[in-house]
Parts: C-alpha cells; sequence; structure tokens
C-alpha cells in the first residue's frame, strides 16, 4: 500500500486573462476523499475551484453512503464549487456532471450525460457507466466528488443488483495501453476544461440546459425512474430549469428529481 | 427632413405595445410611463413567482416567463416572445438583463426598439476599462489604477507606484458587486483569485482591474439624457454617499455637502455632456464620480442604464425621465433645454429594503402582515409591496423607493422622518428602522458624511424596532383566540377554541370613598424600630394578608395576576392590615415563567395603587429568589433590590440552619426602613418539640446579635420571629404551647405566626397562637380560601374576637368589598389553574406534604402511571420522616417526595407489590424497634429503604445543604443511600453552610451575556432577573417585545381569548384606549394553521396561528419553519431526506450534522443551526437500514430544536433539565445549578 503523503501542487494564480489551473492537492490513500477536502476547506485551505485528488480510498463513498470501488489506479477528486448559481441549486448536480462529461468530450473520450450525473461511454453498442459524480454541501462549502474508472473498473458481481448498466474504464476503451492517461494527468486537464467550459460562455447559469441535453442519455426512448417506492415508465424528453428530469407520461409531463434511471427495455 | 417630435413619436406608438423585461419596482415604475402620455399598451414580463405579485397589477399585459425564476435574464426566450406579441419596444430596466450588450443587438435583429444604450455605447461607456480609456482622452480626470485588465504580477507593479490601499474590480461589475478592497499586499494573490472566480459567477467575465482605493471621498454622480440629434442634458447632481458595502442606501439631489460648489456642478456635468457626447450616445446614461473633500473629481463609472434613484431627479425637475427616454429611442428630438428646464425642488430617496439592518442587513422574506403607506405633501412613493403578498426570497430585497422632496433639504429632511413615522410594513423586518436613525444622525444632517459614515457607525444600529403595542397584544389575543388557550401560562391545553367559555370578565367594583383613601395606616412606615415598637405596645392582633402570594400560589400556581392585583389591591389596603404579602417565593419565578410579569415592576405598581399597607416578600435562605445557593454579590445585588420595594423580608431555611440566611440577613439589617423577620419552619414531630424551637430561636437571636452587635436578648426588639408551620400540621395545642414559652423567654420579640389550611385547622391553630400572644397572623379573603393556603380573615377574626375575647381592628367592610371583587375574579382561576388534588387532607400530619406540594405530587404519580403506589409512598413520606430529620418545605419537600417515589416505585419495579409492602413493613419495623432490638435479618433488610434514593437526599445526608436540625441520621442510613461507598460519605459529611464555598458570580461578564442576547443595555431590574432566572426572564423579556404588557388585557381573555364577533376594549400600557373585534377564526388548513381577522381601531389584520399538529399528506399539509427562528431546521431544498442523526431530547452542538437531504445525487448536509436540544423530529429516515427515503419540500420544518437546557451537573448523568423543573434533576436527583 502506498503510504499517505501530501503537498500542494505548486499553487498558480491566475492571471486576469485566461485563469490558470487553480491549485490541487495530491493526498495518498485516505478514508474518503471528499473527508479530505471538507477537512482542507475548514482550515481555510480549499477555495473554489481549488481540489483533492487522492491516490486510493478506503472508504470511499458514492450516493446515499453506497461504497465505490476505489482502488489505486483510478480517479477520485474533489472539487470545491462556488456556492452561486447554477451550482448551489438543485440543478448543480446536473450542472457538475456536464461539465465533467464536456471535460472527457474536450479529452476525446465520447461521452454522454446520465441524468442526473453519471458520465457514461457506448462501445461496441453497449452503454457503460465511465465516472461517477456526487454533490455534497456542507455549511458553506460545496464539493463535487468525482471518480472516474481509469484502469479498473468494478465487475459484474461488485455493482449494485439494481444498477442500471455495467460499469467500463479508460484502459478497456483503448487498444495502446500506453495511451492511457495517468489519474494527476486527467485530472489536471479536467480542472481546466471544467473551469474554462464554466468560464467560456457568458451567462452560462441560463445556459447550461441546452447544452446538457444536447449531452443526455436515453433522451426521446422510453425510460423507468425508480425511486425506491414507485416506478414512473415514460419517454425521456429533457432537463427542467431545476435539474428535474422531465417525463412524458400518458401523455403528460411530469418532472422527477429523484431516483434511479434505466431503459425500459419492455417498450 | 425635421428631427421627430414627441408628438410623433406619441402617435406612433398610441395602441402599440412596449414591453417591460424586469420585475418589481422598476417594471411597474415604466409601465406607469408607457401608459400616461403614450397611451400605449404597457406589458411586462413575469416568472411564476411574480404573476400575481403587486407591481404586475400596473401592467395591462404579461408576458409568461415559466417557473425559472431566473428566466428575466434568457433574452432570447424573451425577445421570440416579445416578437411573437408584436411588441414594438423593449425597455430593459434596471438589474437582470439591462446591461447585456446582447439585449441591444437582439433587439435590433428581431427589428424591436430597445429602450436604452446601443450595445456599442453599452461596450464603450458600460465597460469600466473602455470608458476610462474615453475619459482619458477627453481629459476628464479617473481614479488612478490600470488601463485594463491585470493580471497579479501587474497589479502588484502599480500597488508599488501608486502604494496601498487598491481596489480589485470586475470589468463587468457594477453596482458595488465584484469590488475587493487590497490593504495589505499579502492578500493579494488570494484575493485575486477570490475576486476573478466571483467576477465570473456573477457577470460571466472573470477580469479584474485595479483602482486606488480612495478612503475618505463622497459618491456624486450626474444624470444625462441624450438624444439621436447630438442633443445632451445634465441634470444637477445626485449625492449617493450613504452607501454600505458600496450599495447606496440613500440618494439626494442636490448634494447637502458644502464643498459642492456651483463651480464643480459645472464642471461634473460639463465631464458628462462630452463623455456622452463623445461616444454618439443617445438615452439615459449616468457618470459616477469620486470627490475629494477638497472638490477634486474622479470618474469612476458610466451606468448606461435607468438607475433606481432617478426618481430624485424627476423630483428635483418635476418631469419624467423614463417617458423622454422613451420618446427619445422612438427617435423623438429631447424636449429638455437649459433655458426651459430649472430645479426647483430639494429630494432625497430612501431605499426600502426587506433587509434586517440588526442581523447585518440580512435580506428577508415572507408574508407581510401589515401595509400602511405614507403620504401627505412631498411625499413620492414607488413600491413593489402590499399587505398580504408574500415576498419572494427568489429576488433582491428592494420593497419600495420612498421619495421626500420640498424647497429646501431641511424640510426635505423633515418630510422623510415623518414619512417614515407613517410607513408601516409588519410582518417582516425592513430598513425603515434604520433609516429613522440615519435621518437623526447631525452628520448625516449637516450633509458632513462620506461613503464610510455607515461603517463607522455602528450605534445606527442600536434599535428596538416594535410595533406600536395595541398592535402587538391585539396579535397576542387573536393567537389565544385561534387556539382556545394561552401556551403562555404554562397549564397545557387547558381548552380548544369551541369549549364553552365563562364570558367576558367585567368585574363590579365598589366605589371608595375619598375619605376611606385618605385614612392613614396606623403602622409606622420607614422606620424599623418605630414599627416593632407600635406592634409591641398594640394590644391587639395585627394581621397579614397572603392573598396575592402564598395563598394564590398554593391554590393556583402563582397564576393570579398582576391585572387582578391592581382591582383587589387597593379595597385590601385600607383593611387594616400590618402588611401585604405580594412577593418572593415561587411567585416571584412564576411571574417571569408564566404571567410575562416582571416581578418588581409588579411591586412598584403595588406600592402605587396600595400605598399605605406594608409589603412583604418571601425569601429562601441562601437561594434567595432562586433554586440555587447565590454568591454573596448577587445575594446582596439581589437585596438591595428586595429592600427598595419590600418592607418586610421574611426568610425561612428549611433545616434552620440560621448560618444559610445570614448573608441576606445583612443586607436587610443594613437599611432602617426594612424589617428582618428570619422563620422558624415548624414541623410537628418527635424531636421537633417547644424545647428544641426555642435553641432554634436562641441560635437565630444569637445570629442576629452577631449583626447587630448586640446581645441576642436585645437583638430579639429588632426583629420579627416567623413561625412557619408550610404543611399545616401544628395543632392548637402545640401552638399554645410554643408561643407561651417564647413570649416567656423573649417577652419583647414579635411574633408572627403563618400556617396552612391542609389539616383542616387552620382558625382554632391560628386562635391559640394569638391567645398565646402571637401578635401577627397570616389570613387571606375568604372569596380565595381553598384547601392549601392561608385561612379565612373574617372567621377567624370572629372566632378570636367572639369565642377567645381578643381584639384585632380589622376594617371588614373593607375586607367585604374585597371579597366581592375577588369572588368575580375567582371562577376563572378556580376553572383553569386549581390543582389536581383538591381538598382537606388531615394525614398531612403523618407524612408532611406541604400544601401545593401534596398535590403536585400525587399529580406527578399519577401521570407517571403510578397512582396505584401513592399510599405506599404516603406511608414511606411518615415513615422516612422519622429517620432523616428535617422540615417539608422547599426544596425539603422534594427531596422527601423523591426519596419516597424513588423507594417505592424501585421496591415495586423489583417485586411488584408485595417487594413494596415488604419495604414499609421494613420502614415501619425500624422506626418502631429500638436499635438494639433489631434483628440482624432486618438490619439487613433496612438497606433496601434508600438504596434507590437521589443524589440530592445523598447531599442532604453530607449536610451540603447545610446542618441538619436533629443532626446526621444513623450510619445505616448511609450504608443503604451510598452503599460500599458508605464510610467514606461519613467522613464527608460537613455542618458548615454551602455559602462558605462559594464563589462570588462575575457580573460584568454577566451583564455583557445578557447584553449580548437582548441586543441591547439590560435594565437593572432585567439584569437581576436575568442572573436569578436567566431561561425565564429572557422569555418574558422577548414576550414583551413581542406582545407587549399582558396585564393590559382582562382575565378572560387573557385566558380564553375572544369569540367571533366578540369585542374588546383595552388600553394600551400609555393608557391609549383600542377597540379590537375579532371578525373570524378559519378552520385549520392541512398545515394546522388557522387564519383569524380581526379589526384593530378600524384596520382590517390577520394573523396565522398555528393551531394543531400538520395532517401529513404528501406534499400538502407541511408544516414551514420559521425563517426568523433560529431554533427551526427546515430542508434547504425538495429532496429526498435519507439520513435523521438525532432524535428527541439529544444535544447537539452549533454545526453538528442533524440529518441530510438528497437530491439528483446532490446530498445536503444540514447542519445545527445553534447549540440546542432536539425538540421535534418531523420527519426521519435511515435509507442504510431499510432503503427507505422520505420527500421533504424546501423550507419544511424537520428538526425543532429547543435552548441548551441546563446539564445535569452530575457527570455520569449528564441529562438536560427542563427548564420548567427546576430545582433537582428529574433522572438522577442532582440539584441543579
Amino acid at each position: 500500500m502506498i503510504d499517505s503523503y501530501c503537498y500542494p501542487s505548486t499553487p498558480r494564480m491566475p492571471s486576469a486573462l485566461a485563469l490558470d489551473a487553480p491549485a490541487v492537492w495530491r493526498l495518498g490513500e485516505v478514508d474518503s476523499c471528499l473527508d479530505s477536502a471538507i477537512r482542507l476547506a475548514a482550515q481555510g485551505r480549499l477555495a473554489p475551484w481549488e481540489s483533492v485528488q487522492v491516490i486510493a480510498q478506503r472508504q470511499g463513498r458514492g450516493q446515499l453512503r453506497r461504497r465505490w470501488y476505489s482502488p489505486p489506479g483510478n480517479l477520485y477528486a474533489a472539487l470545491r464549487l462556488p456556492q452561486e448559481a447554477p451550482f448551489s441549486g438543485s440543478e448543480g448536480s446536473v450542472v457538475c456532471g456536464l461539465l465533467l462529461a464536456l471535460g472527457l468530450r474536450a479529452l476525446g473520450w465520447d461521452t454522454a450525460l446520465k441524468w442526473p450525473n453519471d458520465i457514461v461511454v457506448s462501445h461496441g453498442g453497449q452503454v457503460f457507466k465511465l465516472a461517477g459524480l456526487l454533490l455534497e454541501e456542507r455549511g458553506d462549502c460545496l464539493l463535487a466528488g468525482i471518480g472516474i474508472n481509469i484502469l479498473f473498473c468494478p465487475g459484474e458481481e461488485d455493482m449494485r443488483r439494481d444498477a442500471a448498466m455495467p460499469a467500463t474504464c479508460l484502459a478497456r476503451l483503448i487498444a495502446e495501453k500506453n495511451a492511457v492517461p495517468t489519474a494527476e494527468s486527467l485530472w489536471r486537464r479536467l480542472v481546466k476544461h471544467l473551469l474554462s467550459a464554466y468560464t467560456k460562455e457568458r451567462f452560462f447559469a441560463a445556459h447550461w440546459r441546452e447544452e446538457a441535453e444536447r449531452l443526455l442519455l436515453w433522451r426521446h426512448c422510453n425510460v423507468i425512474v425508480d425511486d425506491g417506492r414507485e416506478e414512473t415508465r415514460g419517454r425521456l424528453e429533457g432537463l427542467a430549469p431545476d435539474g428535474g428530469l422531465c417525463l412524458v407520461c400518458d401523455g403528460r409531463e411530469r418532472i422527477l428529481h429523484g431516483g434511479s434511471l434505466r431503459l425500459d427495455q419492455t417498450r | 427632413m425635421a428631427n421627430k417630435t414627441f408628438a410623433e413619436v406619441q402617435e406612433f406608438l398610441r395602441g402599440k405595445t412596449i414591453l417591460v423585461a424586469n420585475r418589481g419596482i422598476p417594471a411597474r415604475r415604466i409601465c406607469r410611463s408607457i401608459r400616461e402620455r403614450f397611451d400605449a399598451v404597457a406589458a411586462m414580463t413575469a416568472t411564476d413567482v411574480d404573476k400575481t405579485a403587486p407591481s404586475a397589477s400596473a401592467a395591462q399585459e404579461l408576458v409568461l416567463l415559466g417557473p425559472d425564476p431566473r428566466a428575466y435574464l434568457d433574452i432570447d426566450r424573451i425577445i421570440d416572445k416579445a416578437r411573437q406579441r408584436g411588441v414594438v419596444g423593449i425597455h430593459p430596466g434596471w438589474g437582470f438583463a439591462s446591461e447585456d450588450t446582447r439585449f441591444p443587438q437582439r433587439c435590433k435583429e428581431a427589428g424591436i426598439t430597445f429602450i436604452g444604450a446601443t450595445a456599442e455605447a453599452m461596450n464603450l461607456l458600460g465597460n469600466k476599462v473602455q470608458a476610462r480609456a474615453v475619459a482619458r482622452k477627453l481629459g476628464i480626470p479617473v481614479v488612478p489604477g490600470s488601463d485594463g485588465a491585470v493580471d497579479v504580477a501587474t497589479a502588484r507593479k502599480l500597488i508599488s507606484e501608486m502604494g496601498l490601499p487598491i481596489m480589485l474590480k470586475a470589468e463587468g461589475g457594477g453596482g458595488g458587486r465584484g469590488i475587493f478592497a487590497i490593504h495589505n499586499e499579502a492578500e493579494l494573490e488570494d484575493a485575486f483569485f477570490k475576486a476573478s472566480t466571483m467576477a465570473q459567477a456573477s457577470f460571466g467575465n472573470p477580469r479584474l482591474f485595479v483602482e486606488k482605493f480612495l478612503a475618505d471621498v463622497r459618491h456624486i454622480e450626474i444624470q444625462v439624457i441624450a438624444d439621436m440629434y447630438g442633443n445632451v442634458f445634465a441634470f444637477d447632481e445626485r449625492d449617493c454617499t450613504v452607501q454600505r458595502n458600496h450599495q447606496k442606501l440613500i440618494e439626494i439631489t442636490p448634494s447637502p455637502w458644502k464643498g459642492l460648489s456651483r463651480n464643480l456642478r459645472e464642471q461634473l456635468k460639463d465631464y458628462s455632456r462630452r463623455l456622452v457626447r463623445a461616444v454618439g450616445y443617445h438615452s439615459l446614461a449616468t457618470v459616477e464620480f469620486l470627490v475629494l473633500p477638497d472638490g477634486t473629481p474622479y470618474l469612476i463609472e458610466v451606468n448606461t442604464r435607468l438607475q433606481v434613484e432617478h426618481g430624485i431627479t424627476e423630483s428635483r425637475y418635476g418631469i419624467d425621465l423614463v417617458e423622454e427616454q422613451i420618446a427619445v429611442a422612438f427617435g423623438a428630438e429631447l424636449r429638455y433645454r437649459e433655458e426651459n428646464l430649472r430645479p426647483s425642488y430639494c429630494a432625497m430617496q430612501v431605499r426600502i429594503n426587506c433587509e434586517n439592518p440588526q442581523d447585518n442587513f440580512a435580506p428577508n422574506s415572507g408574508l407581510i402582515s401589515r401595509y400602511v403607506s405614507p403620504g401627505g405633501p412631498g411625499v413620492r412613493l414607488d413600491s413593489n409591496i402590499c399587505a398580504g403578498y408574500e415576498f419572494p426570497a427568489n429576488y433582491d430585497s428592494a420593497g419600495s423607493l420612498l421619495i421626500a422632496y420640498a424647497h429646501d433639504w431641511e424640510k426635505t429632511v423633515g418630510i422623510m422622518q415623518r414619512a417614515l413615522s407613517e410607513y408601516i410594513i409588519g410582518g417582516i423586518k425592513t430598513t425603515i428602522p434604520f433609516f429613522k436613525q440615519v435621518l437623526k444622525h447631525p452628520d448625516f444632517r449637516a450633509g458632513n458624511i462620506n461613503t464610510n459614515f455607515i461603517a463607522n457607525h455602528p450605534e445606527l444600529m442600536q434599535y428596538t424596532d416594535l410595533a406600536p403595542e395595541g398592535e402587538r397584544l391585539a396579535r397576542l389575543v387573536a393567537e389565544i383566540s385561534a387556539r382556545g388557550y394561552n401556551p403562555h401560562v404554562q397549564l397545557g391545553v387547558y381548552r380548544s377554541s369551541d369549549t364553552p367559555v365563562l364570558g367576558p370578565f367585567e368585574p363590579v367594583l365598589p366605589p371608595i370613598s375619598a375619605a376611606q383613601r385618605r385614612q392613614a395606616s396606623p403602622y409606622p412606615h420607614d422606620d424599623r424600630e418605630a414599627l416593632l415598637d407600635f406592634i409591641r405596645g398594640s394590644g391587639y392582633v395585627h394581621f397579614t394578608d397572603t392573598t396575592p402570594r402564598d395563598f394564590t400560589q398554593s391554590n393556583s400556581g402563582n397564576r393570579f395576576r398582576l391585572a387582578e392585583d391592581r382591582l383587589i389591591g387597593p379595597y385590601l389596603d385600607n383593611a387594616g392590615y400590618f402588611s401585604i404579602e405580594n412577593g418572593g417565593g415561587a411567585h416571584f419565578h412564576v411571574a417571569m415563567m408564566a404571567n410575562m410579569t416582571y416581578p418588581f415592576s409588579e411591586a412598584r405598581e403595588w406600592n402605587s395603587f396600595a400605598p399605605k399597607t406594608l409589603k412583604q416578600l418571601l425569601v429562601r435562605s441562601t437561594n434567595v429568589l432562586g433554586y440555587t445557593p447565590q454568591p454573596r454579590n448577587l445575594m446582596r445585588l439581589t437585596g438591595e433590590m428586595i429592600c427598595d420595594h419590600y418592607s418586610v423580608v421574611r426568610c425561612f431555611d428549611f433545616l434552620n440552619h440560621v448560618e444559610n440566611m445570614r448573608p441576606i440577613a445583612e443586607v436587610v439589617m443594613d437599611r432602617r426602613d426594612v424589617v428582618f423577620e428570619p422563620a422558624i419552619s415548624l414541623s410537628w414531630a418527635k424531636g421537633f418539640d417547644v424545647e428544641h424551637y426555642l435553641g432554634v430561636t436562641e441560635s437565630f437571636l444569637r445570629m442576629m446579635g452577631d449583626i447587630m452587635g448586640k446581645s441576642p436578648s436585645e437583638a430579639s426588639r429588632h426583629i420579627i420571629l416567623g413561625l412557619k408551620d408550610m404543611a399545616g400540621v401544628c395543632p392548637p395545642r402545640f401552638m399554645t404551647e410554643l408561643v407561651t414559652a417564647l413570649r416567656k423567654r423573649w417577652p419583647e420579640l414579635v411574633l408572627h405566626y403563618h400556617r396552612h389550611y391542609t389539616d383542616g385547622l387552620f382558625v382554632c391553630s391560628c386562635g391559640a397562637a394569638a391567645k398565646a400572644g402571637a401578635h401577627i397572623i397570616d389570613v387571606g379573603l375568604g372569596s380565595a380560601v381553598r384547601a392549601y393556603g392561608q385561612g379565612d380573615v373574617l372567621s377567624t377574626v370572629a372566632y378570636m374576637e367572639d369565642e377567645l375575647g381578643l381584639e384585632t381592628r380589622l376594617n371588614k367592610d373593607a375586607i367585604r368589598e374585597a371579597n366581592f371583587v375577588c369572588k368575580q375574579i375567582m371562577p376563572y382561576y378556580d376553572r383553569y389553574c386549581a390543582p389536581y388534588f383538591q381538598g382537606i387532607d388531615y394525614d398531612v400530619t403523618r407524612h408532611g406534604m406541604p400544601g401545593g406540594a401534596t398535590s403536585s405530587s400525587q399529580e406527578g404519580a399519577m401521570k407517571q402511571g403510578y397512582i396505584h403506589l401513592l399510599p405506599y409512598m404516603l406511608k414511606f413520606l411518615e415513615g422516612t420522616r422519622q429517620i432523616v430529620r428535617y422540615h417539608d418545605v422547599t426544596p425539603g419537600s422534594q427531596i422527601t417526595w423523591n426519596t419516597a417515589f424513588l423507594a417505592v416505585t424501585g421496591a415495586w419495579k423489583r417485586g411488584g407489590e408485595d417487594e413494596v409492602r415488604f419495604l414499609l413493613e421494613v420502614l415501619g419495623h425500624v422506626v418502631r424497634t429500638p436499635e438494639n432490638e433489631l434483628s440482624s435479618e432486618m438490619r439487613h433488610a433496612r438497606l433496601d429503604l434508600y438504596r434507590d434514593c437521589n443524589d440530592a437526599f445523598r447531599k442532604l445526608l453530607l449536610g451540603k445543604f447545610g446542618r441538619l436540625p436533629l443532626g446526621f441520621p444513623p450510619d445505616w442510613v448511609y450504608e443503604s443511600a451510598f452503599g460500599s461507598e458508605w464510610k467514606s460519605a461519613i467522613a464527608s459529611r460537613t455542618e458548615e453552610s454551602p455559602l462558605e464555598s462559594l464563589q462570588d458570580v462575575n457580573l460584568a461578564a454577566e451583564e455583557a451575556a445578557c447584553r449580548d442576547l437582548l441586543k441591547r443595555q439590560p435594565t437593572q431590574e432585567e439584569f437581576v432577573l436575568y442572573l436569578n432566572h436567566p431561561g425565564d426572564a429572557l422569555k418574558t423579556i422577548q414576550f414583551r417585545s413581542t406582545y407587549g404588557d399582558p396585564n393590559n388585557l382582562p382575565l378572560h381573555v387573557w385566558f380564553e381569548g375572544l369569540k367571533p364577533g366578540q369585542n374588546l376594549y383595552f388600553n394600551d400600557s400609555k393608557g391609549k384606549p383600542h377597540h379590537l373585534s375579532l371578525l373570524s377564526i378559519s378552520r385549520p388548513n392541512d398545515a394546522g394553521v388557522s387564519v383569524c381577522r380581526y379589526v384593530l381601531d378600524s384596520e382590517i389584520m390577520s394573523c396565522e396561528v398555528q393551531v394543531s399538529q400538520p395532517q401529513s399528506v404528501a406534499g400538502k399539509g407541511l408544516v414551514k419553519a420559521d425563517p426568523a427562528n433560529k431554533y427551526h431546521v427546515a430542508s434547504p431544498s425538495n429532496g429526498d431526506l435519507w439520513v435523521m442523526y438525532v432524535h428527541p431530547g439529544d444535544i447537539v452542538k452549533e454545526g453538528e450534522e442533524l440529518f441530510n437531504v438528497s437530491i439528483m445525487k446532490q446530498e445536503k448536509a444540514v447542519l445545527a443551526p445553534t447549540d440546542g436540544i432536539v425538540k421535534r423530529v418531523l420527519k426521519t429516515a435511515d435509507f442504510k437500514e431499510n432503503k427507505q427515503m422520505v420527500s421533504v419540500r424546501e423550507g419544511e420544518l424537520i428538526v425543532e430544536l429547543g435552548p441548551v437546557p441546563r446539564v445535569c451537573r452530575n457527570e455520569a448523568c449528564g441529562q438536560p433539565i427542563p427548564m420548567n423543573n427546576a430545582a433537582f434533576c428529574p433522572y438522577c436527583g442532582e440539584r441543579v445549578l
């Protein structure tokens, strides 16, 4: 196991004309990248757009404290977001997924966005989950926990029984092994893309929706949203301004804000 | 071709639609102009939140933008909709997209006239860097700084050139946002990054430029308007120096500052005209300058839009700038010329924002419950609110713009002050009271300020923002009426709104003749020695009336109010009593806990409506008026205040340990006008015999002599000795014996006998005491006599006079009149406050529980499901009193009761009733049998008697309350109570007074804490109340500011409220009459909220009252958290509650995670906003355990906290102590600090 070590990468302040990559804390193996980031933020050492990247997590978590498969070799990062629109609203989660998908697309991976914010890729006619994202808000600190499968992904047996799709990793998607990026280099480039995608367009806050709908997986397909209490079936039409999922069910539009999404193969 | 005229534009626009792409105040303002002269159709954009807002009423058509509250920024959508409607022009207002250069561009593409600057002009003037460049070219001075956006290195270089401080400003910013001041270079990098990120997020442009930070400046701006033909008109300056964080609060034209000379005005106007001309601008613009004290101006920026403060320029000139702006946009030639438009008025605008200045100007939203707008000469109001409007949280906090105008500055200020005092906005906090402070400030009035005026004068935030008392009391009445009961009296839900009422309390008050009023009291006042001499030499029996205190404490839990005291007091004052006991004991605490009355203010009123009779108060030795021993300095402070309001101070100690009374005795004996009355706590039992009490008296007199520097027998001339039979157990024969012995031993000692009715032998015992020579007897009004207080005065007097041949000199007619008034009062107290168990209990002579405690302890047993064990508990009391010997009065009575309760219920839990019976057999045997005759089995069995006792009992055994009157109990009691620790317990016993080891309290620190809590300086009385009962004192202070003085409401309203259709006439504390008529109380909605409507002095008002628990239907019936209540923890957004970490009763620290809400993979940890105890958890979930989540809505109350209760100081226990159960920990019995 790699010893824990900890140093901030050289902090470089953004110049006024082009925002350079903000500081990244790189840590070794930790319990949870998000928890490390919370601690740093509490000490005033993690400003918005600064992030923590770790090599591995002993207790990596996905939503609702589900386990996140976290061996060394994949990317685990926690990015502090400004607590402002669109991140502060309920749409923040989708917007973050959009930024991550846009970032990966800019790096050449043909990713799509599965509502609300899973990053998926299509490979050999099948859709795989590549990355996951979880926003955690704690007091005035808003963090995006980001996990991207680079070298490894959980096998079918490790996935939740009700998972919507199998997982994959970047290494499986490309032939040449040496073209697989390291987590460090990938994150460095991603942070820059995230920030520039966000800053590129004036009034991003008002325009993210069109972008997100463009990348939305299963748009205009029949889907099922299961929130643990009931299953809602309908045609996925797009996104609501608050990030909700617009479904047309029996000719009537419904907006859903929770539940897991899967393709309805019965119709 | 000639230039287009205004009339031609009018003709063109007639019947056409102009859209205002904005909301709120600007939208309403602009719609007004569209309709007034152009006869055009005023259309307004509106999101769902705004479509029924007051401002929308100004529009003839609405362009609906749907649910997204940010849709006002969506230019493309707005233009699409405008095109569909055939809109000819769009006015962007201010804020939102008004400075987005794409807006005029897209309008142009769509063939719609944009009523504002062109994109090019916006780019040139609206961009600060560009504007500076233009200004420099024209020779207009600008604030030293960078010529364009900079990076950190350039900024550092500029700092070395210009010096610190500097400002980082967002290139795209405005309205005071995106500005960071840098005072030392080390902050630069960090601030730069923050400012850049914020600029990106706020304005979509991360670029920053640098400006010299000017410390002492005024903000002066020039309004200009230009047409397409090169005509430019510059108006006189607006002074916007009153700012907070660069946000303007007050604007004035012309500037009241002496330094703004005619030359400077002309210079600024000239700069502005040249700047606008240079870029070929046509529309409204504002050129902003900072002006140094010497009059040097610097251009800072140009606003290419209509501004919030345009109204004062309109008021100065009597024009409509918006109308002119519209005309100019459609090509009309400007109508204003220097020769035909002259300024006539002085004008000032204040921005009425829905913000709480005392909470750092935090915005607040919610229902506007009352709205009265100002009017009269010289007032203009542009508002966005009305009564009943739910002010939304989605937008800025601007509520209205209030303008005053007049010929000169002084009159303008006068009109504004008057308008602010007329302006009422209820239900939410606004900046109105803050502006009242600003307008009073001499620097402001003298025009002698700079932009730091608000920041440098924090005293402007020191004000009390209270609605008039009549309005507050009316709300209290409405709340009681809707609920049907009054939660403040702390008697639970004692009725509902449809329970039959007792009806209006309209007392008939017999007149008191002037002669009677003038009849002086025979008792010397303000001279202790003269008073005691008078009593000794009088030869007749004297009386104290206890109706307002001990009487009603025992019979109605102290709920008897000052309001009713005011009615009875004047009659009692004429009865010829020695004294009236009207304060102290639990009455002092309950005044605050339930009657919302300041006890010393109450005493002051008593001294005014019943001035002739001496007033008497009861203190509890070490604890004075509280429940814990008071340090000496606090005791002195409280004692002084007592002596200022009362003439007789009776003091008792449940152990008769006289040293416990020493500090308070010293305070009282320091005064010549107050009598000290140490009272012997009396029990009637083996060992507590006449001889014993003579010894106690001897010890009292020894200490009093010590304090006075006199012999004990000399001391007996200077005090009154109280004989306090608090349970009502001493039979007449015993009193005869005791009083006779005391009189014989100390013939000069004045005796004052006090006993309760509990055993039913009140009259004959008092008679016996008086016959034997007791000087003063406690009695009360017969109409208020119930089982547990004192007995009736008239029957006692009749017995003494007719049966015993004693003389009394009471005015019986005055007593009859007092009785008549009291008879009318008592039904209300009997119905709502009477004790649970009532009636005479002769068995008190066995179990010894005093009056009020008998009933309340038995009620406790019943409610905890142990009523079947009550006979055993009483039996245990009877037994244990013979083993551990002390007197059953506070706090001893609670200790005894708890010991019995715990022993009996403990035995019952171990082995049911058989075990209980066995325990009592053991107890009986141990009490009856001499030690040397006890079998070894019995010696072993008796160790069970105190095995379940609590810490209070153990402390008593250790002597922590003081010396036990008959010495420590036998060792086996320690073995039983302390188990294996019993030997060390015995070794650690003490006979010292607990006061010996008490540290003084830090009064300065306590006062600071109190001031912090109140946000103002407490009065001396408030501070003393706070030191004695912090929680309940704060509660009363808070209640008073919320509702006013409840003693202004009649009795029936206090308990029952009103029925719809009923009227109430009441006076407020200043004596101003009010009329309240209750119109209706709606049925509670699903959320359990009733709307109560009423008329107060001709104005219709309403309030919402939570009358019942909400019905939980999905999405409906939610309890909304009160955003103003820091103990209400709401869901931060709609979503799913998936984990709840706390349970009712948990103690939480500020910042601790309470629960977590998930929405679309965004997890929001909701943290405790403050330290507290969890009172309610309205929804709960444990997803990991049961895979269930619960839907929650934004703003829904999820957890309700309460103030951190005191925590039991016994570390092993650590349980929270409920506020009203004050004396002992209910879990371990530890005495609560």
